[in-house]
């Protein structure tokens, strides 16, 4: 195997004494899809925040593509090179876009900052047409749009800097199925369209068997199982893995 | 014996075009447990609040809704405080947001039943709770502890139907199926009958006997829950299903999606609620309401609802 876009070895984070993470090494290939799955508590969210940079691990390391992002760094150019690596979609997009800024802003402002030099009409265009939003949504404050464009503008703010690796935190929890679905397709052909690989940090084993390739199930802040996620979900190995799959609402008579 | 039965329930609210509920027929007997499954602003929510008479501001109401037989909407107050204190009872989806955080377990269920003391201590045993929570307060109880409290809470009326609004929604997926298996256990113990409002239409099926699916303040099918979810009659009960992603071997490429948006409340609906967005759609579903239609054990309203049966999921 080539070597891993993103590399998580060794992470711990404890709060006061309460452990959050202990010891979680995973790795998610160049384009790839890694699933975490775990309850609240789990540590799945410290997790993502970890690798984001928004808290430091206490020991452990993560790099992208050898970059070492644990250790903390002050420089202007740094601090975008790594916002390039990854970037984050969160569970609600009401309160994670500035809601004076409309879509078109949003993504003027963020390419101002990563891309000075390029054409900011053109690519504003292209980013808005990837996510499906036309000129009326780009020019709506977010609380003008709905649910699914809120989170539609989300991923286009995210994609705007071309990173590496997308997080996504339970970035489809809060949708209807209807749209949920949208979402759900709408990142697999982005996917492939970008070769963004997706870090994909969620609850619902339904969404991860439909867009991860491999699969990490947390804890209690640790991973109990790992493995490709059709054998994962299909052989479970670890008895919490089998809880979790049971727990899923299955009316009598349908398989 | 039906111990709630809505009829042609209409509701218009100020400043919209069309009612926000536009003739809901449904109905729950003695110890059933039914199921009313929608996405965000079909009316499930709005349906079940007004069983216990709790109307929007200035909402225009037409119908009934008869508990034991009694019209809630044109009961007076004194009236209604009684059947809320002992008849119908409600479940909301956040425990924490349902419960003063500065009394304790055992003080909030009392509340204002004086000499409830035994009712309190059966009830909790029954929900599977140790009698030590009584001393405890809120912040002190995980979300599905709190959530066990609630329900014993809303069982202290002896109530005969009780309402659910997304009982589980905030719940993780494990202690999501201990409440269910709970819900199901109580309703064996005291015969109580259960609205169970959810987004998720495969855990309706899950715990009710029949299912209602609402879509635009309309009921667009209803059937057995095994049925509908095998072979749905509606188109937009197929839809739903066929957008769920679910935990398969083989997953599917894309997952199927229908195109476009519930209608907005401001403007007006002159056939059926899912003509736009239908793929089975024609002329007359532009301009014509489909009236309900039984067809089997079921009823659905549309105009070319799928025969057979066999869904493409």
């Amino acid at each position: 195997m080539a070597e891993p876009l993103l590399e998580v070895s060794a992470l711990s984070k404890a709060y006061g004494s309460l452990q959050a993470v202990r010891d979680v090494s995973f790795t998610l290939a160049e384009g790839g899809s890694l699933g975490v799955v775990g309850e609240s508590g789990s540590g799945k969210t410290t997790t993502a925040r970890i690798v984001l940079g928004l808290e430091q691990a206490d020991t452990g390391h993560v790099t992208v593509r050898g970059h070492d992002r644990s250790i903390r760094r002050r420089g202007r150019a740094e601090r975008l090179r790594r916002a390039r690596e990854v970037q984050i979609v969160f569970q609600d997009p009401f309160l994670s876009l500035d809601p004076r800024l409309s879509a078109g802003v949003v993504l003027h402002e963020t390419l101002k900052l990563h891309f000075p030099d390029i054409d900011h009409a053109r690519r504003i265009a292209q980013l808005l047409g990837q996510v499906g939003l036309g000129e009326r949504e780009a020019a709506a404050l977010p609380r003008h749009l709905s649910g699914g464009q809120r989170q539609r503008v989300a991923i286009a703010r995210a994609l705007a800097v071309e990173p590496s690796v997308l997080v996504l935190d339970e970035a489809v929890a809060a949708l209807d199925v209807c749209v949920q679905a949208q979402i759900l397709n709408l990142l697999a052909d982005l996917r492939e369209q970008t070769g963004t690989a997706f870090l994909f940090i969620t609850h619902d084993l339904g969404v991860v068997s439909q867009v991860t390739d491999h699969l990490v199930v947390m804890r209690h802040g640790e991973i109990v199982e790992r493995g490709p996620t059709a054998r994962v979900l299909t052989e479970p190995r670890h008895a919490y893995t089998q809880l979790l799959l049971a727990s899923v609402p299955r009316p009598a008579g349908i398989t | 014996m039906t111990i709630l039965r809505i009829s042609e329930l209409r509701m218009r609210l100020p400043g919209t075009r069309r009612p926000v509920l536009d003739g809901v027929d449904l109905t729950v007997g003695a110890g059933e447990t039914v199921a009313l499954v929608g996405e965000s602003g079909s009316g499930k929510s709005l349906t079940s609040r007004t069983v216990l008479g709790l109307l929007p501001p200035g909402a225009a109401v037409e119908g009934t809704v008869a508990v034991e037989g009694e019209d809630v909407l044109a009961m007076p107050a004194t009236r209604l405080r009684e059947l809320r204190r002992r008849t119908v009872a409600m479940i909301f989806q956040d425990p924490r947001a349902a419960i003063n955080p500065l009394r304790g377990i055992g003080d909030f269920l009392a509340e204002g039943r004086p000499g409830s003391q035994d009712r309190v201590r059966e009830l909790v045993s029954a929900v599977g709770l140790e009698h030590r929570v009584l001393r405890q307060y809120p912040h002190e109880l995980s979300g599905g502890m709190l959530q066990r409290v609630m329900i014993a809470a809303a069982l202290m009326g002896g109530p005969t139907l009780l309402l659910c609004d997304e009982p589980t929604t905030a719940l993780d997926v494990t202690t999501q199926a201990e409440i269910v298996a709970l819900l199901a256990s109580l309703r064996q113990r005291y015969g109580t009958g259960l609205l169970f409002v959810t987004h998720d239409l495969e855990l309706a099926a899950a715990i009710a006997d029949r299912v209602y699916v609402m879509y635009a303040g309309r009921i667009a099918e209803t059937g057995p829950a095994g049925m509908l979810l095998s072979r749905p009659r509606h188109p937009y009960t197929a839809a739903l299903l066929a957008a769920t992603p679910r935990v398969l071997e083989t997953p599917r490429p894309r997952l199927a999606t229908i195109p476009g948006q519930p209608p907005d409340l401001r403007t007006e609906l002159a056939g059926c609620a899912f003509a736009v967005r239908c793929p089975r759609v024609t002329p007359v579903c532009h301009s014509d309401v489909p009236e309900p239609i039984t067809r089997g054990e079921g009823v659905v309203a549309c105009h070319h609802s799928i025969t057979g049966g066999e869904s493409d999921g």
